[in-house]
């Protein structure tokens, strides 16, 4: 009777600690780089701290491209650049791991579309008519952009990929090539219908 | 070191075939896109079946064509809701793009929606898949000894299929991935769209439990959503105009559309 007390109160702890120190891992963010902490979402607002490169930070809530943070005693935001989000190690990075580049894990979903579904399924052609017959005339589209309140935005500054690779290149085998360097990661197709001038 | 005063020989025949090959290639692409994409699509189809709401299959072609309208790639576009509770998207050659009612539920926005549409799109203008598909097919051609002859007239629908399968279960490389992200946002900000919105989606994807089965093939096909917002964040993302302008009337037909139909 004792013992199977005992024994269930070590599960619990040693469990616990599997939960706290994954729960740990998850949340181990940092900030990028040295970084001012503003008292409001806007370049504008004033600097109520400043947050060094590499120092523990907590993610409160994001709003458009700036975050919630509390460093230490300092709380506001920041932009969104300055913070890394994926944790170098934890769940995540263990989860996505698991399937090698030629090795297909058949896990079985709900109702629905695994890759076991996938690879015993059958095929059916004759949906392709339904989705051949849903095609939309350009007038058609125009008119709801315009219902809709979207207009064509000229963009004067196209993103770029990124020099550095994402971080957990360690911890996934088919991670490494994952975001690309400057001179062997794949360039964007920049959309040609804007400002094909501006890059 | 005489032999080279000989002029060289013309092949006015040869040049002529090279000519007449060049013309027609993107013909004899295009055609064979689609014959893969078909293929693909018809399997996809073929798990999980077309939802049966026009209404709602009219509101994601418009929302899908209106971010393809932003690219000059040459597709007839083709935009399909998957009737699963699987939590996914698919993209396929030829203009086809695919996603769950699963994956619909999640979506709080129109402009959340246009992320996700936007992102297969890229995958297609990029050629993620066919490349993909391509190599397949050259690989088992020189492991046969065979001329791949895949896409030709008589095309092997069966092979073409399976091929699919195996590339859809196993996933692209996640490099394509990041790479469909940077397109995707920037091709959703162009039609007028809030880019954040895309952030909004990983956050989504972020929450949801890791060990939920809905989420499986997603989650073994992607990097982490967190992974894919530092990817965005570092290329700039920030600097993206988020509209100013309402988007009320997006959140009505958007809600009338997607609360009705899917979530009773």
């Amino acid at each position: 009777m004792k013992n199977s007390m005992l024994a269930k109160t070590l599960r619990r702890v040693l469990w616990g600690a599997v939960v706290f120190y994954f729960g740990t891992l998850a949340s181990a963010q940092t900030f990028n780089e040295d970084t001012p902490v503003l008292a409001a979402p806007e370049a504008a607002a004033k600097v109520v701290g400043n947050a060094r490169g590499s120092a523990a930070v907590k993610v409160v809530k994001r709003q458009g491209f700036w975050l919630e943070v509390e460093a230490g005693a300092v709380k506001g935001w920041v932009k969104i650049s300055a913070v890394k989000l994926a944790a170098p190690i934890g769940p995540t990075a263990i989860d996505t791991g698991r399937l090698g580049s030629n090795n297909i894990v058949a896990t079985s979903a709900a109702r629905g579309l695994s890759a076991k579904d996938l690879l015993e399924g059958r095929s059916d052609e004759k949906a392709i008519e339904r989705l051949n017959a849903l095609r939309l005339e350009a007038q058609q589209i125009a008119q709801f952009a315009e219902e809709g309140g979207l207009g064509e935005v000229k963009l004067v500054m196209f993103l770029r990929v990124p020099a550095a690779a994402p971080p957990p290149a360690a911890t996934r085998s088919d991670a490494a090539p994952a975001g690309g360097s400057a001179d062997s990661g794949p360039r964007p197709r920049r959309p040609r219908k804007a400002g094909d001038d501006d890059m | 070191m005489t032999t080279c005063n000989r002029p060289p020989r013309v092949y006015p025949f040869a040049s002529a075939a090279i000519a007449l090959g060049l013309a027609w290639f993107p013909a004899y692409a295009n055609n064979d896109e689609e014959a893969v994409g078909r293929a693909s699509v018809a399997r996809i189809m073929g798990v999980a079946p077309l939802h049966l709401s026009q209404d709602l299959q009219r509101y994601v072609n418009l929302v899908g064509s209106l971010i393809a309208s932003k690219t000059d790639a040459k597709q007839t576009w083709r935009f399909g809701v998957l009737d699963t509770e699987s939590v996914n998207a698919f993209a396929a050659p030829g203009g086809f793009v695919l996603i769950t009612s699963g994956l619909l539920k999640q979506m709080g926005s129109e402009d959340e929606l246009a992320a996700v549409l936007a992102h297969e799109v890229a995958h297609v203008t990029r050629q993620h898949h066919y490349q993909a598909i391509l190599r397949q097919r050259n690989t088992e051609a020189a492991m046969k000894g065979l001329q791949a002859d895949l896409g030709k007239d008589g095309a092997d629908f069966a092979a073409l299929s399976k091929a699919s399968a195996v590339l859809y279960a196993r996933g692209l490389d996640k490099s394509t991935e990041y790479e469909a992200d940077l397109i995707g946002v920037q091709l959703m900000t162009i039609a007028g769209y809030d880019p954040s919105a895309h952030l909004a989606v990983l956050e989504k994807l972020d929450g949801m439990a890791h060990g939920d089965p809905r989420m499986a093939l997603l989650i073994s096909t992607h990097p982490s959503a967190k992974e894919r917002m530092d990817y965005l964040a570092r290329a700039g993302i920030e600097r993206l105009p988020i509209p100013a302008a309402s988007a009320e009337a997006r959140t009505v037909r958007f809600n009338r559309l997607l609360r009705t139909v899917l979530v009773k």
